[in-house]
């Protein structure tokens, strides 16, 4: 979470060999101690898609489909038109980065 | 997703069709359903002059532009309930209402050159909706009841008295499949004999139609939006927790797993009442008696509910 939010490079580094000195020691062997460094990285935060409905807001990954978006915030499809920039999209359509899909409710007026 | 008819990208998919389409054939095929509707089930003709009530919602504003697009002669009618922030019987959210539902159906009416009949409930009976639901035993607390009944008479009132051959409302499959269901769950014969598309004329009564009774609300809201038809957004505050919707909520979870169980539901029920599996239409029809007040037809002598009403 601190790499993720400061954006620290990170190291990997694993070390092994250790477990074995106490067995060693009592056998009088040597214990050879390993290091392994990889490629330094950096976490990258994911652009997370907005979902708007009446005065409620949630958020979804990118790159997953309209129908699993709403299964994922437990709306049903059959109960909201969803909107993009105006337009109408539909189930299949995929969800971009850091848009804002407004979904407008089936049900309305008196 | 391709529109079956261009295969350009598709706007809108109905899965009980099993049809996707764009917003141009979209927009053309929503008017020719609700023109072979209006014939399958002579609802009027072209020479006769319909009364749309207009509310400001999107089912009747879109009714009011097809009927429009299909060169009928449509008027239209707004009631002005009086449901706002101060007559809201502690309805949240009812700020306005009844007044930015007129400034809907006047702009909509305006932007068309439609000619639209305004009838102020308050300024006729002395009293706002919310008001004569306080006042009589109707309504206590929810004025949904009270509202019913004073826009029947109303409508019914107006289309008689301008000469209206037939009135039409903005009812769509949602609404028809979850009265229906409430009446089934209780088993109410007499009103499921009386629930339908085509509602005849009778002594006193305008002929009353509802052209959008096959179309599904969402596909009513689909063409509102690209039509790009400005209506009321918010639910009406009294509607809120109401039965209705929550039927209409439960409807929506079953067409979810089986599309089309909605329309098979009322269209099924429809076909079955054809074939008389309720009761006698004999047995249960009532005798109507003209109001000694207004004159509207009622079930039983003297004044009907709605004069009662007004009189106590």
């Amino acid at each position: 979470m601190i790499a993720l939010r400061s954006g620290a490079t990170i190291l990997p580094m694993a070390h092994w060999g250790g477990e074995k000195f106490g067995k060693n020691l009592r056998s009088l062997k040597r214990t050879d101690f390993h290091v392994k460094v990889g490629q330094p990285f950096r976490l990258q935060v994911e652009e997370m898609v907005t979902i708007i409905l009446r005065d409620k807001e949630y958020e979804v990954r990118s790159g997953m489909t309209l129908l699993s978006a709403l299964k994922k915030i437990d709306i049903l499809p059959e109960a909201v038109i969803a909107t993009r920039g105006g337009e109408l999209i539909e189930e299949d359509e995929i969800l971009r980065e850091g848009e804002t899909i407004k979904l407008v409710a089936v049900i309305s007026g008196g | 997703m391709k529109c079956r008819t261009c295969g350009k990208k598709a706007s809108v998919n109905m899965r009980q069709h099993k049809l996707a389409l764009c917003k141009e054939h979209y927009l053309e095929w929503l008017p020719a359903q609700v023109e072979r509707f209006i014939q399958k089930y002579r609802m009027f003709a072209h020479d006769e002059k319909i009364l749309v009530a207009v509310s400001g919602g999107k089912d009747s504003l879109s009714l009011w532009d097809i009927l429009h697009y299909l060169g009928y002669q449509a008027d239209g009618l707004y009631i002005c309930l009086g449901i706002d922030s101060s007559t809201s019987l502690g309805a949240s959210g009812g700020a306005d209402y009844s007044a930015e539902s007129q400034r809907l159906a006047e702009q909509f009416a305006a932007g068309h050159g439609l000619k639209l009949h305004i009838v102020n409930v308050q300024e006729q009976t002395g009293k706002t909706i919310p008001e004569w639901a306080e006042a009589s035993l109707r309504g206590r607390g929810k004025p949904c009841s009270v509202c019913g009944l004073v826009k029947r008479h109303v409508m019914n009132r107006i289309a008689r008295d301008l000469g209206y051959d037939v009135l039409a409302t903005g009812h769509n499959l949602d609404d028809e499949a979850a009265v229906l269901f409430g009446n089934t769950l209780t088993w109410s014969g007499e009103y499921l004999l009386r629930q339908g598309p085509v509602l005849p004329a009778t002594s006193g009564l305008a002929r009353k139609v509802k052209p959008l009774f096959r179309l599904y609300e969402r596909e009513m809201l689909a063409y509102a939006l690209l039509r790009g038809i400005e209506y009321i957004y918010d639910e009406c505050p009294f509607a809120l927790g109401s039965t209705s919707i929550y039927y209409k909520e439960l409807l929506n979870k079953l067409e979810n797993d089986r599309p089309g169980a909605k329309l098979a539901f009322y269209l099924s029920f429809l076909e079955a009442r054809k074939k008389g599996l309720f009761a006698e239409q004999e047995q249960v029809q009532q005798e109507l008696h003209p109001c000694p007040n207004c004159g509207q037809p009622t079930s039983a002598p003297g004044l009907c509910s709605f004069c009662r009403m007004v009189k106590h």
